[in-house]
């Protein structure tokens, strides 16, 4: 399995990201080590009854237009993100100028969004004495059939598959929280199958619009800190919920023969990916972690590491009470002693839960620590929760080697994901 | 004048046990008052979140959404009911007489906060039901002696939302009590006069 | 790949049947669930093929799954229970905890009712949204549960939990190709040796007013027996196992899967050029026959480029299922190698190459091997091999 087998080895070769904190990999990741927060105010719609109004959003003016599919991206933030993300993975590649074998190339794309009912109205107003029936809907998809690609999660992977004329796997992952995780997993699986030499893979998520805000609100998920910069403080005894993002990233992932005879830079290399599934319940943790604990030792024994080797964890840390003391205990069981020294950050503090994109642009933050030695730090955490006891990096983030590392995600309905990253030398 | 609408205990069971019933996909005739719901009937938490909108509808109230302990230990002290997730012999003495309807044997020896919803049973709703119509029989009552603090009138009725109550000659909103305010209140009250050392 | 792979339990839900027994009794006998949708008002697809949802979920364990699955996410985990049943592993609890899950779901299940109260209650007078409104007053009238119903993991999760299944898992959101890519993912893990055993298959129901008028739109609907498909839903979920340790427990062999390959954008042919070469004459196909011109003219130009060759689908009886129809092609050709028993297709399309036979009645015929494919509009194409179980038991 992995590292430690005849299988191909997987090399990262390209990043690109769309984040409150930046559309480009650079100044996001000043950003992050800055310790500052993208979480603000809603803009996209007026928030000011609701009783979240916060959120970690992107403005879409900053966007250059043209180029191709714009009604399809206006129609549809995550695509946007998606898209601009990719290429810039693309293009970070060198596979823009680079003769890629079309027919060894794919995407693999964790994809998220609400069935946007919003978008439906504001194209066509609907009257109190109105039926919302199918001749309405009709009316109203006739007009803006671009409107239909809000519903259909393969998307992202379409466009994506077309805009880089890709004739390898095109595969749209869903597993909530846990996506982009997954999706980066799976890249590797296709790529370690042999049935791919290089693989888009990531995720891309807008929840923010009024249907996703209420859901989420109801279900006594997110912060009710009222101020957005501090709202999500992971591992603090304060925490109150998670703080709703959007945007998406995007790796390159490349056999390392494809890589070395292309000549590219390496980010770094995948050892290990640990996948898991608690079925326990579909909102409540098994109170044990024991998904996450199974998603982590299958990762560390993938790459046949010890848990010594790991110098740092990219948490899942979403800032609810119960993942954050959850996924605790959850690396102290796999840990041990270890788990002490290990130092673990959120960086969710930062950007908040970008849900189907989160595993992703975790991904690319934990292969930046690993080319740059930067460690986030999880911000707003001034008073540790006694039962989360480890160190998370608390506020200011740090300059420290890593050569091992580990990315973990732990979904709704009790998917989990972790993946095993080295420092390429 | 407001409409005093008024519910008996009986009637309050009732409606209780019929949320429970239904958010577990059970008959009433199945729910047994003091059974746990989680141990008893598999509940988990979003059954709980079912039971407690549907509540909140049907009675005009706010129930407490947060942990009334840790809110407690905002204003009294970090860690005088709850240390490092477990409670403490004053947290249990809490327990013991904030909720009645449980086995007080249940509030002995390591009990772990986040454990309390195994705890949760229809009675505990009832309970708190009660207690929330209680509290905001009290400040109607005010109201209705007062009229409204900005134009006196006593033209004051529940709202389109469902824990509100709005005056219709000037637009001013009264609010029901808040669940979680109500229980901190009491657990403050408990622990000057009772618990405290 | 390092590992045979052998299909070793079947459970399925279609309008045909809700199990998998009488499903396939009904399938040979060329029965046909496409029925008259009775609301059927201008413009609205006068056909369909809904499946039955009561006995489905009176087979599902736990409440809350009741309460917050929508249909196909329900049927998937019947499906998944009677599969597992089927192998033999329903309560084998040591081999479901390392067990594999990988499954093509649908894409959002949500119907309209869930939204139109709040939106309704957040209308200004002219039927516009009003934010403000929908803080105040929407929000009181949207369903709590909104998000966790919404789940489109809800048929992956729900499995695992009411079968206790919690090994590796994978939910391939990516529409009509989800059960076929769900698939190929599987045997690819368990190729692998990252599983021994996985719990595979596809759900998906397109009777959801969006991709109905959708597709209305795109001319691609129609009526019983063409032009275009009737919309239908349903779940097959099998089981695959390494040939090891099937053979090990003595587990009944299906088939076995012996190639996979996956193409985008070019059609069937990138993929099928992958397939390795047999001697099987003809090829016999398990594949989509949709009635769809477009759709058909690639398939069969595909079929035609194999030479000689027999092909069958089930679009035509149990109405096409998006995600899970390449799953239930691929347990339809399990079950048709080990049995030698082909299943009738009714098609009517056009463009038939010479030397490619649709089977229109059902064949008693013992092929070495089948193909089975999917392709989601020339875009994204899976082609498995499957070959009939070996008699003698010996690996």
């Amino acid at each position: 399995m992995f590292a430690h087998s005849n299988s191909t080895r997987v090399v990262v070769t390209g990043l690109g990201v769309a984040t409150s904190l930046g559309l480009h990999v650079e100044p996001m990741w000043n950003a992050i080590l800055a310790g500052r927060s993208g979480v603000g105010y809603i803009r996209q719609f007026d928030s000011a009854t609701f009783p979240v109004r916060i959120g970690s959003e992107i403005d879409v003016d900053l966007f250059p237009r043209g180029g191709g599919y714009e009604l399809l991206l206006a129609a549809n933030r995550s695509l946007r993100f998606g898209s601009w993300a990719a290429a810039q993975a693309w293009k970070d590649a060198g596979l823009d100028a680079a003769h890629a074998l079309p027919g060894r190339a794919g995407v693999c794309a964790g994809a998220g969004g609400f069935p946007a009912m919003e978008s439906r109205i504001a194209a066509r107003p609907l009257r109190k004495d109105a039926a919302w029936d199918s001749a309405w809907l009709t009316e109203v998809l006739q007009e803006r059939p671009e409107l239909l690609c809000q519903h259909q999660l393969s998307t992202v992977s379409s466009l994506l598959t077309e805009q880089f004329d890709l004739r390898g796997p095109s595969v749209t992952i869903q597993g909530a929280c846990t996506s982009g995780t997954q999706a980066i997993g799976e890249a590797c699986a296709l790529i370690r199958s042999g049935r791919a030499d290089i693989m888009l893979a990531g995720g891309a998520d807008s929840m923010m619009s009024m249907f996703c805000v209420a859901g989420f609100t109801l279900l006594g998920a997110l912060s009710t800190h009222p101020d957005p910069e501090t709202a999500s403080r992971p591992f603090d005894l304060t925490r109150s919920g998670f703080v709703l993002g959007e945007g998406a990233a995007m790796a390159v992932l490349e056999s390392l023969p494809s890589a070395l005879a292309r000549g590219t830079r390496i980010y770094a290399e995948v050892v290990g990916y640990g996948s898991s599934c608690d079925g326990y319940r579909f909102t409540d943790v098994h109170p044990e972690g024991s998904g996450a604990v199974r998603a982590m030792r299958k990762a560390l024994a993938a790459a046949g590491w010890k848990p010594e080797n790991v110098d740092y964890i990219n948490a899942h840390g979403t800032s609810t009470p119960q993942n954050d003391r959850v996924e605790t205990m959850a690396v102290k069981t796999v840990f041990g002693d270890h788990a002490y020294r290990v130092p673990m950050s959120s960086t969710k503090s930062q950007l908040g839960h970008l849900i189907c994109a989160a595993g992703a642009i975790e991904f690319v933050l934990t292969v930046l620590t690993l080319k740059t030695g930067g460690i986030p730090a999880t911000i707003n955490l001034h008073r540790a929760d006694p039962e989360c006891d480890l160190d998370y990096v608390p506020l200011e983030s740090r300059r420290t080697p890593v050569r091992c590392a580990l990315s973990n995600s732990f979904g709704f309905g009790g998917q989990n994901g972790s993946i095993a990253l080295c420092r390429w030398d | 004048m407001i409409d005093q609408v008024t519910f008996s205990p009986a009637e309050v069971e009732s409606t209780v046990v019929d949320a429970v019933a239904k958010s577990l996909l059970l008959k009433p005739s199945e729910i047994a008052i003091n059974a746990s719901l989680e141990d008893a009937y598999g509940a988990e938490s979003l059954d709980m979140l079912e039971i407690v909108f549907a509540l909140e509808k049907a009675f005009r109230i706010r129930l407490p959404h947060e942990n009334i302990l840790r809110g407690a230990e905002q204003k009294l002290g970090e860690g005088i009911f709850v240390r490092q997730g477990i409670l403490t012999e004053q947290g249990l003495e809490i327990l013991r007489r904030l909720r009645p309807e449980i086995d007080a044997s249940l509030f002995t020896g390591t009990v772990r906060v986040h454990e309390l919803g195994r705890l949760m049973t229809a009675q505990t709703f009832v309970r708190l039901t009660l207690r929330l119509l209680e509290s905001k029989e009290e400040s109607l009552g005010v109201l209705r002696e007062s009229g409204c603090s900005r134009c006196g009138s006593r033209a004051i009725y529940p709202s389109q939302k469902a824990a509100e109550f709005v005056c219709h000659d000037c637009n001013a909103t009264y609010p029901v009590p808040n669940g979680d305010a109500v229980l901190v209140e009491d657990v403050t009250k408990i622990y000057r006069e009772n618990v405290r050392p | 790949m390092t590992q045979r792979i052998a299909i070793t339990g079947m459970g399925c839900v279609s309008v045909l049947a809700p199990c998998f027994p009488a499903h396939w009794e009904r399938l040979l006998n060329g029965e046909s669930g496409v029925q008259r949708w009775p609301d059927a008002s201008p413009g609205w697809p006068k056909w369909h093929a809904p499946v039955l949802l009561a006995p489905v979920a009176d087979r599902i364990r736990s409440r809350m799954l009741r309460k917050v699955l929508q249909p196909s996410a329900m049927m998937a985990v019947s499906a998944a229970r009677e599969a597992l049943a089927d192998a033999g592993l329903e309560e084998a609890h040591e081999i479901l905890e390392e067990t594999g899950l990988y499954i093509g779901s649908v894409s959002f299940d949500l119907p309209p009712s869930q939204f139109v109260p709040a939106i309704r209650a957040a209308a200004d007078d002219y039927g516009h949204l009003d934010p403000r409104l929908f803080g105040t007053h929407g929000m009181l009238a949207v369903d709590p549960l909104l998000i966790v119903k919404g789940l489109p993991n809800g048929g992956l999760c729900g499995i695992s939990i009411d079968c206790g299944v919690f090994g590796p898992n994978l939910n391939v959101a990516n529409g009509s190709i989800g059960g076929a890519q769900a698939l190929a993912a599987a045997v690819d893990a368990i190729g692998r040796g990252e599983v021994q055993v996985a719990v595979v298959g596809g759900h998906d129901s397109l009777l959801h007013p969006e991709h109905l008028i959708g597709e209305s739109m795109a001319g691609r609907l129609g009526a019983a027996g063409g032009p275009g498909y009737v919309a239908g839903e349903g779940a097959a979920i099998c089981v695959l196992e390494s040939m090891e340790h099937a053979v090990r427990r003595g587990a009944r062999i299906y088939a076995e899967v012996t190639a996979v390959a996956e193409a985008s954008r070019d059609g069937l042919e990138p993929a099928l050029a992958l397939m390795p070469a047999t001697d099987s004459e003809p090829r016999l196909i398990f594949g989509d026959l949709l009635g769809v011109g477009e759709d058909d003219a690639r398939e069969m130009r595909a079929a035609g480029a194999l030479g000689s060759a027999a092909i069958t689908g089930a679009t035509g009886a149990i109405g096409f299922t998006g995600s899970a129809s390449g799953a239930f092609s691929f347990l339809h050709a399990a079950k048709a190698l080990r049995h030698g028993d082909i299943p009738p297709a009714s098609y009517t399309g056009s463009h038939i190459p010479a030397g490619l036979r649709v089977l229109r009645e059902r064949q008693l015929w013992h092929p070495g091997s089948a193909l089975v494919w999917r392709s989601d509009r020339g875009v994204r194409n899976v082609v498995f091999q499957l070959s009939a179980p070996v008699r003698s038991g010996e690996l």
